[in-house]
């Protein structure tokens, strides 16, 4: 009895213990930061705080050695969730592959495009399980490359990997973290530079980009000239010869408020100009002297920003806006849906056969360009670098991008598609093509002394069948090889270079979900003839094949190529029908009158007959 | 219901009418009359009419009913082409039937009692026919101008469905009572 009661003593002592031990812990886990539990006020939070170095110490305008601020420090030290902000969309694409964490890839998106113009490469690639593209460890690129290369356009979330190799452990130590840069899209300040951010990440000052960025200091230096044993807390002791490239960041005083601390000025809604920095889709005719010819999305136009429907709360993964996606209520229809909480307009689409919303998205009549008898080619932001410094701004700079293609989406619903055609070389390995980074092409070009001079306006190389059966000629000596390019691969046969048709080669699609054109711009507004023709750009239009080879460039795919299990012998005779509507209008509408008159005119008779019985007479 | 069996419904109701009558036609058999005659020509074009109208039924109810019968209701590609290219002379021969048949068709005293006869069913579902096919017309071809709203195309091509359904068995069995009118000689 005593033993057992001493057992259960002992027993409910340690269970309180861990209660007590862990309650505390568990409740400050749970309490919301501060910046991050809402009173409810729709007016916006002064944002006048002090600047944090990495190491969590705060910034003085006095200091004598100053060091870059860290956003993760300065928003996440008392304020923000910085670790739950990290795993929204915009940060999160290695843990939808590497980390099996479980982000679903979501439908196809812009990828990045790795374009090596020496090579004739332009390669989509992504973190995201997209069928069509690459991850850039397919192609040889580590995630510090990745961020080098394409960090400059995101907001940041890069950093040191377990299989990291020795040199890039050493060189992250160097450059410091891409860390999570609340500021690319909350810092609504004038001064506020993503250029600057862009230029900073180039020359591998990634824990110094931010403060750059943010006009609060002058960064000079480049970390991407210092030794692998740099250390940026002590910085002088690289040789003579590299002092003038060592990073240091210098803060303007008049920044500082007295109190030290530093006003920023951060909006919980990001403006639209902020998203367009990287999120610009721009059709090329509308660059240059043709900028004033561009169109608005209608929602922009309406004064309604990116944010009213891109939404999202503390974990950042933003609504997407598509059907079937996470946010139903953020979708065309979720908005503009009869009776909608949004108050958008709800259409009637009078005189559209219903079939049409069971077989078509909403973009395929309202969004992009109306479709042409040729595909129209179109410039992105974080493809290329539009807004950043030295910006090539010539209509053919690679990559070259597409649009509008119609293609069936996983619904098998018809939608407009942006595309870009692969091009790369690779390894043909079990019957897929490994792509090779371009840097080992290189090492080919030079054996073979067959690198093509670069044209000027930074278009594709001038090159043609000769030319890669060379280079594929000097790859194979390591293993067959192919060149995929112009939907075809390309590879060595007997000696001869033979195109053939292949999966990896087909063009990359990702649906185009802006600008939307208002009901009078939408296609069909001009009557069904906007696509019941036998001309009709969406199903007969030509897409633009593009590849270096400039005899691939001759040719053109048809439209219902990417629109599977579409019946064209149908369309075209549904399409020569059309002429004929006129008439079963008029011959419908001519019988159904006769009809109408042969009824009432008996009806008439027979009320007169009835009404004549009543008083015992017949008619 | 679905559409499938709605159709189904309709032809088997039809049938079973077709059959009560020949149950009724057996018990209280009758001496074939001497109706009027027309002229030849004009039997001729009554003949033609006739025939051209019941073509054009049948292949209208064909084309629409038979893509029900296999994807409840749902008419696409070909079919619906095919259907569409029906339509026009269906809607003509609809209206010339109409126009030939309706003083015929008149309901007189005579209907009531004269005993069993297949006269008055024939000027039934005549009317009947007249009366659906005007809905079966007005409402696709309504749906064919920016009128109505997503839902009330909807709907409009579920009255065509419908309406249509039933013109197609109202219009056999007005068919069927007229040949069986005929043989027992009358014409009014």
């Amino acid at each position: 009895m005593g033993a057992r009661f001493l057992m259960a003593a002992a027993l409910a002592t340690v269970c309180l213990l861990q209660a007590q031990s862990k309650s505390p812990a568990k409740a400050a886990e749970e309490k919301p930061k501060l910046g991050d539990n809402s009173a409810g006020s729709r007016g916006q939070p002064a944002h006048i705080i002090p600047l944090r170095d990495p190491e969590g110490d705060t910034i003085q305008p006095g200091d004598r050695h100053s060091l870059p601020f860290s956003v993760s420090q300065t928003c996440g030290g008392e304020c923000h969730d910085v670790a739950a902000v990290s795993r929204g969309w915009h940060f999160n694409p290695m843990a939808s592959v590497d980390n099996g964490a479980g982000v679903p890839a979501g439908r196809n998106g812009q990828p990045w495009l790795l374009v090596d113009r020496e090579t004739a490469t332009q390669i989509p690639l992504s973190y995201r399980a997209w069928a069509g593209t690459y991850r850039p460890q397919q192609v040889g690129m580590t995630e510090r490359e990745f961020a080098i290369h394409f960090g400059g356009r995101t907001a940041g979330g890069f950093g040191p990997e377990a299989h990291d190799s020795e040199t890039d452990r050493a060189r992250w130590l160097v450059s410091g973290t891409l860390e999570v840069n609340c500021l690319v899209c909350h810092d609504a300040s004038p001064a506020y530079d993503p250029a600057e951010y862009a230029n900073q990440v180039a020359r591998e000052n990634f824990r110094y980009a931010p403060a750059a960025a943010s006009g609060l200091a002058l960064v000079t230096g480049s970390a991407k000239q210092m030794p692998d044993l740099f250390d940026y807390l002590l910085p002088n002791s690289v040789e003579d010869s590299l002092q003038a490239q060592i990073p240091k960041v210098e803060y303007a005083p008049a920044n500082f408020l007295p109190s030290g601390k530093v006003a920023f000025d951060i909006v919980r809604q990001p403006k639209t100009s902020q998203c367009y920095y990287c999120h610009t889709n721009t059709d090329v005719a509308f660059t240059g002297a043709g900028r004033f010819k561009g169109h608005e999305d209608i929602h922009s136009v309406r004064g309604i920003g990116c944010n009213e429907c891109h939404r999202h709360g503390l974990d950042h993964m933003v609504a997407r806006g598509y059907e079937g996606g996470a946010s139903s209520a953020l979708t065309c229809e979720g908005c503009h849906a009869e009776g909608n909480a949004m108050g958008a307009p709800h259409p009637d689409h009078e005189g559209i056969p219903p079939v049409h919303f069971a077989r078509m998205t909403c973009t395929a009549c309202h969004s992009g360009p109306l479709p042409e008898q040729s595909t129209r080619q179109f410039k992105n932001g974080m493809t290329h670098g539009l807004g950043e410094f030295n910006v090539n701004k010539a209509q053919g700079a690679l990559p070259h991008l597409y649009y509008p293609v119609f293609a069936r989406n996983e619904e098998g619903k018809l939608a407009p598609n942006r595309l870009v055609w692969p091009a790369f070389w690779g390894r043909l390995e079990n019957g897929t093509v490994r792509p090779l980074h371009p840097d080992q092409v290189k090492s080919a070009l030079a054996k073979g002394k067959l690198a093509a001079p670069l044209t000027a306006d930074g278009n594709w190389l001038n090159v043609d069948e000769h030319w890669v059966e060379q280079v594929l000629r000097i790859l194979d000596e390591d293993g067959p090889s192919a060149y995929i390019a112009g939907g075809k691969l390309h590879r060595l046969d007997g000696g001869k270079l033979r195109a053939e048709d292949n999966a990896q080669a087909q063009p990359y699609l990702w649906p185009i979900a802006h600008d939307v054109r208002p009901a009078t711009q939408a296609l069909g507004a001009k009557g069904c003839q906007d696509c019941h023709s036998t001309e009709a750009a969406i199903f007969f239009g030509k897409v633009s094949v593009d590849s270096p080879l400039a005899s691939e460039r001759q040719v053109s795919w048809t439209m219902n190529r990417f629109e599977k299990n579409l019946d064209t012998g149908y369309q075209s005779r549904l399409a020569a029908s059309w002429r004929y509507r006129g008439m079963l209008k008029a011959i419908g509408l001519g019988a159904a009158a006769i009809l109408l008159l042969v009824l009432l005119a008996y009806a008439v008779r027979a009320i007169d007959r009835l009404s004549a019985a009543t008083v015992g007479r017949n008619v | 219901m679905t559409y499938s069996s709605a159709v189904t419904t309709v032809f088997v109701i039809a049938l079973a009418i077709v059959a009560v009558d020949l149950v009724l036609r057996l018990k209280f058999r009758r001496e074939r009359r001497a109706g009027y005659r027309p002229s030849s020509l004009l039997r001729w074009l009554r003949l033609a009419v006739n025939v051209a109208g019941l073509a054009a039924l049948v292949a209208a109810a064909i084309t629409g009913l038979s893509p029900a019968l296999q994807k409840n209701g749902e008419m696409t590609g070909d079919a619906l082409i095919t259907h569409v290219t029906m339509a026009p002379p269906f809607a003509v021969m609809a209206a010339i039937v109409a126009l030939f048949w309706a003083h015929r068709n008149r309901f007189t005293e005579g209907d009531w009692n004269t005993g069993y006869r297949a006269a008055p069913l024939r000027k039934f579902f005549f009317w009947l026919a007249v009366a659906f096919a005007v809905p079966t017309l007005v409402s696709i071809l309504a749906a064919m101008f920016p009128l109505a709203d997503t839902e009330g195309q909807a709907d409009l091509v579920r009255i065509h469905r419908y309406c249509g359904l039933f013109l197609a068995g109202s219009g056999l069995l007005f068919a069927y009572f007229a040949l069986m009118a005929w043989r027992e000689g009358s014409e009014d």
